[in-house]
């Protein structure tokens, strides 16, 4: 992975330095909290409904074992002895102090962290696909051009105050895990007459009104990526409305002047932006970012019958266990969804556990799913029972990846100023009620993603079965939107019907899938059923009696 | 108080033309042979000067709340793509931490309030020693200074 | 931030975090910012504006004051939105931590 040079740490030292000055400058009253709002923001430090709350730039999640360590020192040190990995692939703290934020960023800086840009109108952590360098099928690990993209986005002079925020995702092959389309700008990486390149995207979004970003360019160049890239921000930058935050993204101006404008604007200004050389990456620096991304020392191997009489650990290696493109190798995924924890929560004692593991037997280092998961991406196939057994003693083992209670869940308003409704307690409720791991199996394939607000962090549209917290007259109720994906046929899930309360939802979930039991031919999924039968036999069943 | 990049307070009294003024006003300025200071919106496209430039001897561009960053573009066409060689200023709402993006972008005056602390605005133009962007500042970036390295 | 309150909120609390640390604190009766609900000044209908002026006075050590509506329930009082009461003892998640937990 990516190792800071002197430049790098340079660069953050000075930034937790002039932040130290202004927390002092606050703390003093020099400055107003509506001046100092939007410089903390970029800091990424949010004031929540019970204390402050961090976000930890984990860059197209990635964390090398030292770093997820050093995470767990500080979320003991700073905070309450937790962290809560998010669907942008970082990682948050709920309770930490102002006055602890300069040290804390600090000890950050230590391990090359920092919390730069993940909040404020600014480019936020650019994401990628957790399986990145791993997983077959892909023409280059996209966390090479995350990286590249990373560096050109901090503390650009002239994207800082954007008229929102503008998040970035990058996939390196044609299955898409990076949610790239419901991103203001995705990226897939492609091969076009032997040559590399990139496909890019622009207005994706979700929140109030969610949008698959169409196509600007199906061929953009290694040389030509930064330009264009500032060709689509510089556009956005300037047109982009100024005037409603709900109507500022990116998606709303393409939807507005429509995607060929957009095209034609974004070209218009790509032409004359690719004039200037020096926003083409050095090729020496592209050659030197993208060697901390080549092969681990894989050993030759072969792959390995799993010989065990061990139930539990079988389906571990069956439900959470993908295949890896190199013989004898597996990627291993480390599910955070018990119905006990918050969902994409680790405790300080888990994280020191995995990173013992990822140093073992994963090459130090582990990812971040922006399903918020954790993986380990380089597992020797013989070392399988040894780190299962590992995970089980803390927890770390349920085999529930891409099954019914491996939900994304927000924080919703047990934490989150923004929010309407609880998020986390459905989600429990849902993993408590479909616990059964031989149920789980025979539902398959399911993602059930939950937000407690239309901000849509827990990015409830994409979901097969979406779940939307509101709150009609001070109480708490759910909204059930059927058949979205996040993946390379992204689409928006649709509206079934009239919200349910806290007690009835967990049952409209249950009669969903009991719908989709009935109802499902030749073994198909769960979305592959919906799309041939749509919403209406659904309908049916949950609102039959009303 | 107007703060060079440099660091020093400017004492100046120039008059300002606003867009409207320019529109009307531009074909006796033009025959008048005189350098004009155009104060021009952040909201119009800053292409519709762009055969002009010569008449403007400095350019006021604005950031009527921090959030709104559009200036910022309208700077780095004017230096980069259109060549505009004369003095350009900020005015507005400009914060401490501001100003370094501003200077980045091309501006090296900025209009700030009479009070300021000059000192802590002069060591915030500097607020970085290293950058990852060119732009047209003279910096050299973080790739270059590492090929150089090489 | 989203506030859940009725156009004719009968009691009303003024609420705020405080800057250092954010913790959630409430208006009190003496004259400053408590973390203790129950310590909390009560306002009517007519005093709840006049209220959030005087803690808005006193604004140097919190952020972002702003009133909320209570109801009482067996003689306490208690934060009629969930997410005021939510504020005031913690996640329901985790009542292991925030103020129901007894620590701070």
């Amino acid at each position: 992975m990516y190792r800071y040079d002197e430049f790098d740490h340079k660069i953050v030292r000075e930034r937790v330095e002039q932040f130290r000055t202004q927390v002092k400058r606050r703390l003093s009253g020099e400055i107003t909290e509506d001046q100092f709002k939007p410089l903390r923001l970029m800091n990424g430090l949010y004031l929540q409904l019970h204390a402050y709350m961090l976000r930890i730039a984990v860059p197209y999640g990635t964390l090398s074992a030292r770093q997820l360590r050093q995470l767990a020192m500080i979320t003991r040190k700073y905070d309450k002895g937790y962290g809560h990995f998010t669907t942008r692939q970082n990682i948050q703290l709920n309770w930490v102090q102002l006055k602890d934020i300069p040290d804390l960023l600090n000890d950050l800086a230590d391990v090359e962290m920092h919390c730069i840009q993940t909040s404020g109108n600014c480019i936020r952590n650019v994401t990628s696909d957790h399986y990145a360098g791993a997983a077959a099928g892909e023409v280059e690990d996209p966390r090479i051009w995350s990286e590249i993209i990373r560096q050109w986005s901090s503390f650009h002079p002239e994207f800082s105050f954007l008229p929102r925020k503008f998040k970035i995702a990058v996939t390196g092959s044609t299955g898409d895990r990076a949610a790239i389309l419901v991103h203001d700008i995705g990226i897939r990486i492609v091969e076009q007459n032997g040559k590399t390149g990139f496909a890019v995207y622009a207005g994706g979004g979700q929140g109030r009104t969610p949008m698959i970003a169409p196509l600007m360019s199906d061929f953009v160049s290694g040389d030509e990526l930064l330009p264009f890239l500032e060709a689509i921000l510089r556009v956005y930058n300037l047109h982009g409305r100024r005037d409603n935050l709900f109507k500022a993204r990116i998606k709303i101006l393409v939807h507005a002047i429509g995607a060929d404008e957009m095209k034609r604007q974004v070209n218009e200004m790509f032409e004359k932006i690719k004039k200037n050389e020096r926003l083409a990456l050095p090729k020496q620096e592209e050659a030197r970012i993208r060697s901390y991304f080549a092969d681990p020392d894989y050993q030759q191997l072969e792959d390995e019958n799993i010989d065990s009489k061990n139930e539990d650990f079988l389906r571990f290696v069956r439900v959470n266990c993908a295949a890896h493109k190199m013989l004898g190798y597996k990627i291993v995924n480390i599910s955070l969804k018990t119905k006990d924890i918050a969902p994409g929560d680790a405790s300080a004692e888990q994280m020191e556990v995995i990173a013992e593991l990822a140093e073992r037997y994963s090459f130090s280092e582990i990812r971040v799913s922006h399903e918020q998961n954790l993986t380990l991406a380089h597992v020797r196939q013989k070392d399988l029972f040894e780190i299962w057994k590992s995970l089980k003693a803390h927890n770390l083992a349920i085999a529930n990846i891409g099954l019914i209670s491996d939900q994304i869940t927000c924080p919703g308003l047990d934490y989150c100023n923004l929010a309407n409704a609880r998020a986390i307690p459905i989600a429990q409720k849902i993993s408590a009620r479909f616990e059964n791991p031989e149920m789980q199996e025979d539902i398959g394939a399911m993602k059930i993603k939950i937000s407690g607000c239309m901000n849509a962090c827990g990015h409830h549209h994409v979901g097969h079965i979406g779940i939307l917290g509101v709150d009609k007259k001070g109480t708490e109720y759910y909204q059930i939107t059927l058949g979205g994906s996040a993946d390379e046929n992204a689409a928006i899930g649709r509206l079934i019907g009239p919200a349910f309360t806290e007690e009835d939802v967990v049952d409209a979930i249950e009669n969903i899938v009991e719908t989709y039991k009935m109802h499902r031919k030749d073994g198909e999924d769960f979305l592959t059923a919906w799309r041939r039968l749509g919403n209406e036999v659904f309908k049916e069943r949950l609102y039959a009696s009303a | 108080m107007l703060l060079h990049k440099n660091g020093t307070e400017l004492k100046q009294n120039k008059k300002i033309i606003n867009w409207e003024d320019w529109q009307s006003q531009n074909e006796e300025l033009v025959v008048k042979n005189e350098k004009t200071t155009l104060e021009f919106p952040n909201d119009l496209d800053i292409h519709l000067i762009k055969d002009d430039l010569n008449y403007f001897d400095e350019i006021v561009l604005n950031f009527p709340v921090f959030r709104d960053g559009r200036a910022y573009s309208q700077a780095r066409i004017l230096r980069e793509e259109l060549g505009f060689k004369g003095i350009l200023r900020a005015v507005g709402d400009i914060l401490l931490d501001q100003i370094f993006f501003m200077r980045r972008c091309g501006f090296e005056v900025f209009d700030i309030k009479d009070n300021a602390n000059q000192e802590e605005w002069q060591n915030a133009l500097n607020d970085f020693s290293l950058s990852y962007q060119p732009t047209n500042d003279g910096m050299k970036t973080i790739w270059e200074l590492r090929t150089q390295k090489q | 931030m989203a506030q859940h309150q009725r156009k004719n909120a009968a009691e009303q609390i003024v609420t705020a975090n405080r800057l250092v640390d954010g913790v959630v604190v409430y208006w009190s009766k003496g004259g400053n910012w408590k973390e203790q609900l129950k310590a909390a000044q009560i306002a009517s209908a007519d005093e709840a504006q006049n209220l959030l002026l005087e803690a808005q006075a006193k604004q140097t050590e919190i952020v972002d004051p702003y009133l909320f509506e209570i109801e009482r329930e067996n003689g306490r009082v208690i934060p009629a939105s969930q997410r005021e009461r939510i504020r005031a003892l913690g996640p329901t998640v985790r009542l292991d931590l925030g103020k129901q937990a007894g620590a701070k």
